[in-house]
């Protein structure tokens, strides 16, 4: 394992590969830094170039991406009171005030060695759990896999959202969008008309895009967002720092926390920060300063946001079930370079595994340097008015949309999803089960037909698969009335 | 009932007019093409039904005030401008072709919209164009053409 992951460290560190994690970096802090745009408008942007390239380039590329977003919302989130991605929700709450009282600079490099020690924690959970998760995962047989997808995405759609049969039914939803085309098993096109650009299916990178991107753009326009009240970051860049190490216990149990839940499908990217953020209060003392500027609110949410980055891949690479949007399209960019994710990524392409491994903790680490050295001239980026940036934004989306097949189609495809994702977000339906459930369609359909054909029904009575469905069950029930009380008491 | 409301139960039905069409549709393929769409769709329709019932019940708990912005009104009003610009755009690449559009449209869209001086929108369109060239050349990346123009086709 020690010899791969050396050899797997020396394939990051080519300078060729190292240039394009750079790539990622930098698009990933930008992508940050812009209030409303997250991880998957970032991953859409770059997917469609990731076609014909190096495999690990493409790997380093787009998890430097990744890991770097958590790192970058920062700024919008201290600087303007507005979240830069969901996992920085929490980050405001004390964030803003200390920015308001002329501290911006203290929490901001608090928040980003507090992003850097809890993304490189959740690189090495990652490393860890692969040897003990191996012979685990290649016991797993088709029904099994079949049943835990299943499994992944009933727990996907009953935590996004507020209301669980709607996280449902887009997960349904999103399978239905991916039925479009050919079908795998015989040589039928599905739903597609006289449409010969609907024949291969909607490509993901259009499909991302108009779900995220596109709602997000018109709603920022809509709303004229983006003025920052704060002109100036001020000093307290080395107290910030301080402040960190000294609450190096709420920095570790917020890292463990953001790896556990980042290991749900479904459960981290927007919860992560509130739940790390209310054990921080449910551990200090004195709460009254809490959300009037208290470092430890920023500390909390900071370090398990980039923490979950390492955890939300544990079931994205190991079971080929990705646990947010984020992670969707990262497995729909590992499938079109050839690779498949599921037990193979502990065998076969363990190099590549463990290749994501490096590659998320030297992002971190260039991430968070580059925030520190960059924080001035990016603190006057995110105040910037939506209105100068997204003509710039909408073309370079429309360009990377139309790389997919080179048709006319992919134009309108855009716009269509679009402003399908403009109608769910106005009608609070949750768009990250749409995006999951397309990427899961495949594998679902292929695991069914393989569990079909080799077992006949019989893996029906299969214990674990049993167990499984029983689990899956019993999670839909909980989630619909844990939920169902929880908007009684909301409605009271 | 609330604006909110109506719109949210009209957009249900039309969703359950697709899946009742896709389960239609669905009938004549093949048993191992249809098996899918079959199940998911059947799965979706019921959901709805049984959503369509929870919104209404939601809404009953809730004053109409709380029941968010309805999209018809003033959502439409202050979106609609913005969604104009956009069919503008796709009209243009669809005359001139990508890139020569893109440069209008964010040199026109910065100076309207952005308020953004006139030497200021159009150096941002001229980088744009730059940029797209310079990813044309070097990713080998082809541009939607237009009917009249497409000099970078």
């Amino acid at each position: 394992m020690f010899e791969a992951a050396l050899e797997a460290l020396s394939i990051v560190l080519d300078p060729s590969r190292l240039m394009f994690m750079l790539l990622g970096v930098s698009v990933g802090l930008i992508v940050g830094i812009l209030p409303g745009l997250g991880g998957v408008v970032g991953m859409s942007l770059l997917l469609p170039f990731v076609y014909g390239m190096d495999t690990y380039a493409a790997i380093a590329m787009l998890i430097g991406m990744a890991a770097v977003i958590a790192t970058a919302d920062t700024f919008p989130s201290v600087l303007i009171g507005v979240p830069g991605s969901a996992g920085s929700q929490a980050t405001v709450l004390d964030g803003y005030p200390l920015a308001q009282q002329g501290r911006a600079g203290l929490a901001l490099s608090a928040a980003f060695s507090a992003s850097l020690i809890g993304g490189l924690i959740g690189a090495l959970v990652l490393f860890m759990i692969l040897p003990v998760a191996r012979p685990v995962i290649l016991s797993f047989r088709s029904p099994h896999l079949f049943m835990l997808t299943v499994l992944g995405l009933c727990v996907v759609g009953l935590l996004a959202g507020k209301y669980p049969f709607r996280g449902i039914l887009a997960t349904l939803f999103g399978i239905l969008i991916a039925m479009l085309g050919s079908a795998p098993a015989s040589v039928t096109f599905r739903f597609v008309g006289d449409s010969t650009y609907l024949m291969d299916g909607i490509p993901l990178a259009i499909l991302a895009m108009g779900l995220f991107a596109v709602p997000e753009i018109i709603d920022l326009l809509a709303e004229n967002r983006a003025v920052s009240k704060v002109k100036t970051l001020s000093e307290g860049w080395r107290a910030g720092i301080k402040a960190t190490f000294t609450h190096r216990w709420l920095v570790l149990r917020s890292s463990a926390l953001g790896v556990a839940v980042g290991a749900i499908p479904g459960l981290g990217g927007s919860v992560v920060d509130w739940l790390s953020y209310g054990q921080a209060m449910h551990t200090t003392k004195d709460k009254s300063r809490f959300g009037q500027g208290e470092i430890r609110g920023v500390i909390a949410p900071e370090s398990s946001n980039n923490a979950k980055e390492g955890g939300a891949l544990i079931p994205t690479l190991l079971f080929g079930i990705p646990g947010s949007g984020t992670t969707a399209v990262l497995l729909g960019g590992l499938i079109l370079l050839g690779i498949q994710p599921g037990p193979s990524m502990l065998t076969s392409n363990l190099p590549v595994t463990l290749t994501v491994v490096w590659t998320l903790a030297l992002a971190n680490v260039v991430g968070a340097l580059a925030c520190f050295l960059l924080s001035r001239p990016i603190a006057r980026l995110s105040m910037i008015p939506a209105s100068k940036f997204a003509p710039f934004l909408i073309i370079v989306m429309m360009v990377g949309a139309y790389q997919n097949t080179r048709h006319w189609g992919d134009l309108v495809a855009f716009l269509v999803v679009g402003l399908i994702g403009w109608l769910l977000k106005t009608y609070d339906w949750p768009r990250a089960p749409v995006l999951i459930g397309f990427v899961l369609a495949p594998s679902i359909e292929r695991y069914l037909t393989i569990s079909a054909s080799r077992y006949g029904w019989s893996w029906l009575a299969d214990p674990i698969v049993i167990a499984i469905g029983l689990v899956s069950i019993a999670v839909v029930v909980a989630g619909v009335r844990v939920k169902g009380k929880s908007q009684t008491r909301e409605a009271s | 009932m609330s604006r909110r409301l109506v719109e949210e139960l009209v957009f249900m039905a039309i969703v359950a007019v697709i899946l009742v069409a896709m389960l239609w549709a669905a009938m004549g393929y093949p048993f191992t093409a249809r098996l899918m769409p079959q199940v998911v769709a059947g799965a979706a329709l019921l959901l709805l039904v049984i959503e369509f019932v929870q919104t209404v019940r939601r809404s009953r708990h809730k004053p109409a005030a709380e029941h968010g912005e309805p999209l018809i009104g003033d959502k439409l009003k202050r979106t609609m401008p913005y969604l104009l610009w956009l069919a503008a755009l796709y009209v243009a690449i669809s005359l001139i072709g990508l890139v020569i559009s893109a440069a209008l449209f964010c040199a026109a869209f910065s100076y309207f919209v952005g308020k953004l001086r006139w030497w200021s929108a159009l150096l941002g369109s001229a980088l744009l164009v730059v940029f797209l060239v310079a990813l044309g050349e070097g990713f080998n990346l082809d541009w939607p053409p237009g009917y009249f123009f497409s000099p970078f086709h």
